[in-house]
């Protein structure tokens, strides 16, 4: 049975501060400064997680996607996703709320 | 594929990727505490090509004076502090604050004002505020300097610190042979309208006279002390020793020996905290003394030629004719 919560497309919060290169992206939850006072890195298998997540796939697409991308088993990948993204939702890094502008999650 | 975690960007935050974060996290601060505040130069002098490509080292940000307090009061709530400084330097802080955070490379210099622009602070703010454009950061928007501000802003940093690094010397012969030739007429009579308005005709003169525009006649010496002082400063180099000379004419005569003697002679933790090199003997702590008494004796020169020109009213213009060998 399909989870409601992992069936919607993921986006990346609104109000993010980000620094885009090749291979790491730096990010600043600026809605969140209080708790969040430095910034998260993303590089290797989280920067390729973080790239997905573009308000068009779901958490489920991004785990089939990363698992085709590293010719490892969808059942193996899912978990680590599952972990990782639960991490970002709960610091509120990204929603399955879309922007309220209705944009998709611009991606560089 | 193993587990994949979130890091802290910690150690590994490259100073270049930090500055733009910063710039983005001022001006968000200021957002958050509804306070107003102007994102300036570094990126934004960037932004405007108005110097040379170069990774800043800091983000600077000019507040409204009134609620500097509430803005610095934010910035602590997230972790920054005011880098310490010598008890005996604070005295020549008067325009800015630099705030340090454990987790970040990079410092913000919060600015309640400039020196050299003479108005009020308040005015100086609300005329500025005026003129802000939206500039994005990092991926956010952030209220910045427009262009006219931008290159009176490192105009008058340049000409008051010549001596402090070779840099300042380039990038305002930058503005004079790159810049500002490039400018349209609407925008030389916008830099000048600006100068009015924020009192930097005389302080910014030896820029203002290369737009090839009519600008108002010299201030004489004697008109306004504090123009006075920018053009001692500005002759004498920015030498400490003109700093202080210069600060020492604010005060009662009375505190002037006062301060005299903390200046040639500091407590001994406060030369160690302008030292931390200098190894903890009580020898290389006097050899560190003398040298210092030294170099401030060697700035002499500067500071007599500072006071001659300032007497003569006039604001040095010798920056921009250097070449880069001081």
């Amino acid at each position: 049975m399909t989870n409601p919560a992992t069936a919607s497309a993921l986006h990346r919060a609104q109000g993010l501060a980000h620094v885009d290169h090749d291979d790491y992206t730096v990010v600043l939850n600026l809605p969140r400064l209080q708790e969040q006072q430095s910034p998260y890195i993303f590089d290797g298998t989280s920067f390729a997680i973080w790239n997905l997540i573009d308000g068009t796939r779901t958490q489920e697409q991004i785990a089939a996607e990363l698992a085709d991308t590293y010719g490892a088993p969808r059942d193996q990948v899912a978990p680590d996703v599952d972990a990782f993204i639960a991490q970002l939702l709960d610091l509120g890094l990204v929603t399955h709320d879309p922007p309220s502008d209705g944009s998709v999650t611009p991606v560089k | 594929m193993g587990t994949v975690s979130i890091m802290s960007a910690g150690p590994r935050l490259q100073l270049v990727d930090a500055v733009a974060l910063a710039h983005a996290m001022t001006a968000a601060t200021a957002a958050q505490a509804g306070v107003r505040a102007l994102v300036v130069k570094g990126l934004v002098a960037s932004h405007h090509g108005i110097r040379e490509e170069r990774v800043s080292a800091d983000a600077d940000v000019l507040v409204e004076p009134r609620r500097y307090g509430e803005y610095r009061a934010a910035l602590e709530a997230l972790g920054w502090r005011e880098r310490p400084e010598p008890q005996t330097y604070e005295a020549l802080l008067d325009h800015s604050a630099t705030m340090v955070h454990d987790q970040w490379p990079c410092d913000i210099d919060v600015h309640w004002t400039f020196p050299g622009f003479l108005t009020s602070r308040e005015d100086l703010f609300d005329v500025l505020w005026a003129r802000r454009i939206a500039v994005t950061f990092a991926g956010s928007r952030a209220q910045a300097a427009d262009r006219s501000t931008s290159i009176l802003v490192a105009t008058l940093h340049a000409l008051r610190t010549p001596s402090q690094t070779t840099r300042h010397g380039r990038e305002v012969r930058h503005l004079v042979e790159s810049v500002i030739p490039a400018l349209s007429s609407v925008e030389r009579e916008d830099l000048l309208d600006l100068a009015r308005d924020t009192g930097c005709i005389d302080t910014a003169r030896p820029v203002l006279e290369r737009l090839a525009i009519p600008i108002p006649a010299s201030t004489p010496a004697g008109t306004d002390p504090a123009l006075d002082a920018w053009r001692e400063r500005v002759a004498g180099r920015g030498d400490v020793a003109n700093q202080w000379r210069v600060h020492a004419r604010s005060l009662p005569r009375k505190e002037r020996s006062r301060l005299a003697l903390r200046v040639l002679w500091p407590p001994e933790d406060e030369l160690r905290q302008m030292y931390p090199e200098v190894a903890g003997t009580r020898r290389a702590l006097l050899s560190a003394r003398f040298a210092r008494l030294g170099r401030g004796l060697r700035q002499m020169p500067d500071v007599l030629r500072g006071r001659r020109l300032a007497r003569r009213g006039i604001t040095d213009d010798s920056l921009l004719r250097e070449g880069d060998d001081k």
